[in-house]
């Protein structure tokens, strides 16, 4: 009986006291910088400005400005499913 | 304080000590017991068993500890190291993202441009055939600036 409480006590003292264990912080990951750059706005139309042609440039400046955005926002989801493919990896 | 003795003190103290220190406390342990034959060494005899014993409990509870706390380790270091792979493969692909960025943006560019050439060699046709009032550049303009429209959105905090 004795030496049976004496290798209960050594079983139970060989899970003891653990020491604090720092977890790694959560980083949060950093966006490319061209993605965040602040948006242009739509350009306007001179109020003296009255040709066709002038008005035409200025719809292709404002179209051109789109499709730069809108090239922003699909990499942008691009970005955001690879990172978190990347979370979904590192967490399994 | 417990938490200054845990983290500093328990913290640096190398697993390997700890069954060095329950083997001496066994080994000390049982030359007490050899010596308390002698009447010369008795005495001391009597004070060392008892610490002895207390010596290897306590060192053996420790080596326990330290034990789990290696598992712990191992598996943290593990973690770290993920951590540190998602970092380097996320930053890799902001590289990737930021040159695809800048190629396509300089497509749209070179189309824009191109756009803008053919409407400047054309404008002596196209302005001779139309003419605009100043209702069409406001109600263009008011499009632009989106004035006909409620603003949506959420407010930023």
């Amino acid at each position: 009986m004795k030496k049976i409480l004496i290798c209960s006590f050594m079983l139970s003292a060989l899970v003891g006291c653990a020491t604090k264990v720092a977890a790694p912080g959560e980083v949060w990951p950093e966006a490319p910088a061209a993605l965040l750059a602040p948006v242009p706005n739509l350009k306007p139309m001179p109020a003296d400005d009255k040709s066709f042609s002038d008005l035409l440039l200025n719809i292709n400046d404002n179209y051109t400005a789109y499709y730069v955005l809108k090239n922003k926002f699909e990499l942008w989801q691009q970005w955001y499913d690879e990172q978190k493919r990347i979370y979904k990896q590192s967490n399994q | 304080m417990f938490t200054f003795y845990v983290n500093h003190v328990l913290a640096y103290i190398p697993t390997w000590m700890w069954p060095i220190l329950a083997g001496g406390g066994v080994a000390a342990f049982f030359l007490a017991g050899v010596g308390s034959y002698f009447p010369a060494l008795s005495p001391y005899a009597n004070f060392i068993k008892p610490v002895s014993f207390l010596v290897f409990c306590v060192s053996l509870f420790m080596w326990g500890g330290a034990g789990v706390q290696d598992v712990y380790q191992a598996e943290l270091d593990e973690q770290k190291a993920k951590v540190a792979a998602a970092e380097q493969a996320s930053k890799d692909y902001n590289e990737q993202l930021q040159q695809a960025l800048e190629a396509q943006n300089q497509i749209i560019l070179q189309k824009s441009m191109s756009a803008n050439k053919t409407i400047k060699s054309e404008a002596k046709v196209l302005d001779k055939e139309c003419n605009i009032d100043n209702a069409t550049i406001t109600l263009y303009n008011n499009l632009v600036n989106n004035n006909l429209t409620a603003p949506t959105g959420v407010n930023k905090k």
